[in-house]
């Protein structure tokens, strides 16, 4: 009789799975990773070291899915891991299905999740506070330049840490119905949430940008040709924004290079 | 304009740095085969942990010499530059990456996802309230 998974080694593999992605490949992506999150786990059943051989190459397969959902395919594999072990007839194949059928959904509604739309929220929660706060000072030291990017970093987190916690022990406990965790976990109503909070966020930057534009250098009694004119550099930056990520989308750095560039071009010759 | 150059720079240059990082994860993947093979999992566990250890390593030198070089190339190209800096060009290139960054944001948050114009609007309007109601409770 093999032994049962313990809580310990679901909290051991909890936190392994924190570091999915340290071996990441092209050929593998995070089976590795996957692996690492589960060696807790098969340590704990497979005391041979033969059976924890197959075990562990069959975990180094190729796995894809969103390292912060992946938490729910470990436990998931776990569950029938503990299952062969005590020797149910699962095979590598029901093993894999099982994780192909979580880690592709997951994958699937996880990147516009996060990436896609936490992310950008997180980063725009933060340059809000920058203009939202008053500058505390230490000594000549601006704290905003510290408490700004903490500020996006615990946006992220509060979002996605809750998922990675709950992961290994949600999956564990639900392995049987995988269709059904992936349901309960509600990631497209998550999704439109933080779309309606990220479009609010955006909408504030807009009015606070134009609310702190300063037309002084202009003058406020200018004629409105003028005033549009001082917007031109902001019209060209936004249109090289608009237009270069339309072509090339992701390619944020690269655009902003390019605005960069063409302003100062510009600028030079005015 | 050369604290964000430099930004920019090393976020392009950090791609290449971490490909030290990615050819690492390839050696490291056949040791790791190798290790699942012989079921060696303390090995195996050395190995992943190294390559973690790589990442903040790798990391973190990036991060600081990204830093370090954006504060080089102030010391070198700013008095080079003064007779062109003035305050009329640095605020057009200012403008020039806001008006990109408020694109990004609005490729982000706004574009293809229906309903989200109407969302923007309601924070445009709660960002002017507010403001408005701070400034006339301000001393």
């Amino acid at each position: 009789m093999s032994e049962r998974v313990r809580r310990i080694d679901l909290v051991r593999s909890t936190l392994s799975s924190l570091h999915l992605q340290a071996l990441l490949t092209p050929e593998r992506m995070q089976g590795p990773g996957f692996l690492y999150a589960l060696l807790p786990v098969l340590r704990r059943l497979y005391p041979d070291r033969d059976a924890l051989a197959q075990a562990m190459v069959r975990h180094l397969a190729y796995v894809a899915t969103h390292p912060v959902l992946a938490g729910f395919a470990v436990g998931a594999a776990a569950r029938l891991e503990e299952r062969r072990a005590a020797g149910d007839p699962v095979s590598d194949d029901d093993i894999q299905g099982l994780k192909r059928s979580l880690a592709s959904p997951l994958a699937a509604l996880g990147d516009p999740l996060f990436w896609l739309t936490l992310r950008p929220l997180a980063g725009l929660v933060g340059v809000l506070t920058m203009f939202a706060m008053q500058a505390p000072m230490l000594a000549d030291w601006d704290l905003r330049v510290l408490a700004c990017p903490l500020l996006t970093l615990l946006t992220y987190n509060a979002v996605a840490l809750p998922f990675r916690i709950a992961g290994v022990a949600r999956g564990y406990a639900d392995a049987d119905q995988p269709a059904a965790l992936v349901r309960s976990l509600r990631l497209k109503e998550w999704r439109g949430a933080l779309e309606r909070a990220g479009a609010v966020a955006f909408g504030a930057l807009i009015a606070l940008t134009f609310l702190l534009l300063d037309f002084s250098s202009v003058g406020w009694g200018a004629d409105l040709a003028r005033r549009v004119s001082a917007l031109a550099p902001l019209l060209l930056g936004a249109t090289i924004g608009f237009v270069g990520l339309s072509l090339r989308p992701g390619r944020v750095v690269e655009v902003a290079l390019l605005a960069l560039g063409a302003s100062a071009a510009l600028a030079a010759v005015l | 304009m050369i604290g964000v150059l430099a930004g920019l720079l090393s976020a392009i240059g950090g791609g290449w740095w971490m490909e030290l990082h990615r050819s690492g994860n390839r050696a490291d993947t056949r040791r790791a085969e190798e290790f699942a093979a012989r079921g060696n999992a303390d090995a195996f566990a050395w190995l992943y942990s190294g390559s973690l250890l790589r990442v903040f390593v790798l990391g973190g030198l990036w991060t600081w010499g990204a830093s370090l070089a954006g504060f080089v190339a102030c010391l070198v190209l700013l008095p080079r530059l003064v007779p062109l800096l003035t305050a009329q060009r640095v605020g057009f290139v200012f403008a020039g990456l806001l008006g990109c960054g408020l694109a990004t944001a609005y490729h982000a948050h706004i574009r293809r996802r229906p309903g989200a114009p109407r969302w923007a609007a309601l924070g445009a309007v709660a960002a002017i309230v507010l403001t408005i109601v701070l400034r006339q409770g301000a001393p």
